[in-house]
């Protein structure tokens, strides 16, 4: 628990403290502790709700889940189509195998709190639950039946697309572009992770970060931007 | 060496942003720089952090053209010169290191290279836009 409380405050303090200058040179950032965490609230409410669920679902050592509990809310095929637990295609963005895993995902998160200040909190968020689900979903699709996934990595791979393909004026040939080098970053990524992962015993998804990337911005391209471009 | 188009100098003209009698001094391209930090916080993504922008300079104002990772233009500001508290250029193995202090509270450090191997309109910065800045600036 103590352990959780720290990765708690490292994840939270420098996201409060953190006041990045705006985009404008005309602008100067006066905001006080309060607007700053305004300004990044998905970012805090992904954030927590990842801490939280560890806190619920790790051992009492509290460095990994509970084997019973990772059986309830990972994403494994069989349990979703042969026992209806579809519940797990949602539990299973929110839980995480051990703390690295968590550390990992929270400070992508963090460093992707960026897009959030560019785009709002609403848009970030529908990023986040679409590409997740996305992600979720090819699991269902792609995973051997008795294989079990879980991490919020799906969800942001999403907000990393959208960090580079969320900007206006952007052409079809540049978004097919953007997207590739998303794509290329994303498995560089999961591979490089996969380098650090314990002998066998969990492996990383790279087909669900690669879905979630690929979610992400389908859902940028297609449903978000075309709502701003009519609301303009 | 005949000089390729700049696209985003091409943006800037035809946006029209010029006042009357405001005569073009010259252009430049610049980035800020990454700080070691994040290097060991994201590796390579560091990179990320980086803003850059195409500086156009004329004998009223100096104009910041936003420059996404993208190659898109994401904005612009003007400042006139007497906006301008401080400025400095120092010149290093390929790139000046120039610094502006604006009077309304913000700093800007751009990396901008005098030296490439492509002839791009407005991408270099040169001695005869650094002696324009430095007066204009010290005079307003």
């Amino acid at each position: 628990m103590v352990l959780i409380l720290l990765i708690a405050t490292l994840f939270i303090l420098p996201l409060i403290l953190h006041a990045p200058q705006p985009e404008s040179l005309r602008e100067i950032n006066t905001d006080n502790a309060l607007q700053r965490a305004g300004s990044v609230s998905g970012t805090l409410l992904i954030g927590i709700a990842l801490i939280a669920t560890a806190a619920a679902t790790f051992n009492a050592g509290g460095y990994d889940i509970a084997p019973q509990l990772q059986r309830l809310v990972a994403l494994s095929p069989n349990a979703v189509i042969k026992q209806g637990r579809h519940y797990q295609i949602f539990s299973s963005a929110l839980v995480h195998v051990n703390v690295v895993h968590l550390t990992g995902n929270l400070i992508m998160l963090a460093l992707l709190s960026v897009y959030e200040r560019r785009v709002g909190h609403g848009r970030f968020l529908m990023v986040f639950v679409v590409s997740a689900l996305t992600s979720s979903l090819a699991d269902l699709a792609l995973l051997p039946d008795d294989a079990m996934s879980m991490g919020a990595s799906g969800g942001i791979c999403g907000l990393a697309a959208g960090f580079f393909l969320d900007h206006d004026e952007v052409t079809k040939p540049d978004w097919a572009k953007g997207l590739a080098g998303v794509l290329i970053l994303v498995v560089f990524y999961s591979f490089a992770a996969s380098l650090t992962v314990d002998g066998g015993i969990a492996r990383v998804n790279w087909a669900a970060h690669i879905w979630g990337a690929v979610g992400g911005a389908l859902y940028i391209r297609f449903i978000a931007r075309r709502a701003t471009e009519r609301a303009t | 060496m005949t000089q390729r188009l700049n696209r985003h100098l091409e943006r800037f003209r035809a946006m029209n942003l010029l006042a009357p009698g405001e005569k073009y001094i010259g252009a430049f391209f610049g980035r800020t720089q990454v700080e070691l930090v994040w290097f060991f916080v994201m590796g390579p993504l560091a990179l990320l952090t980086m803003r850059q922008y195409q500086v156009i300079a004329t004998d009223q104002r100096i104009f910041f053209l936003r420059v996404s990772l993208l190659g898109k233009h994401t904005g612009i500001d003007a400042f006139d010169y007497n906006e301008i508290e401080e400025a400095s250029f120092v010149k290093g193995l390929l790139a000046y290191k120039i610094f502006f202090r604006f009077k309304h509270g913000r700093t800007l450090w751009l990396d901008a290279n005098f030296k490439a191997l492509v002839a791009v309109e407005g991408l270099l910065f040169d001695e005869v836009l650094k002696n324009h800045l430095e007066r204009a600036i010290t005079w307003s």
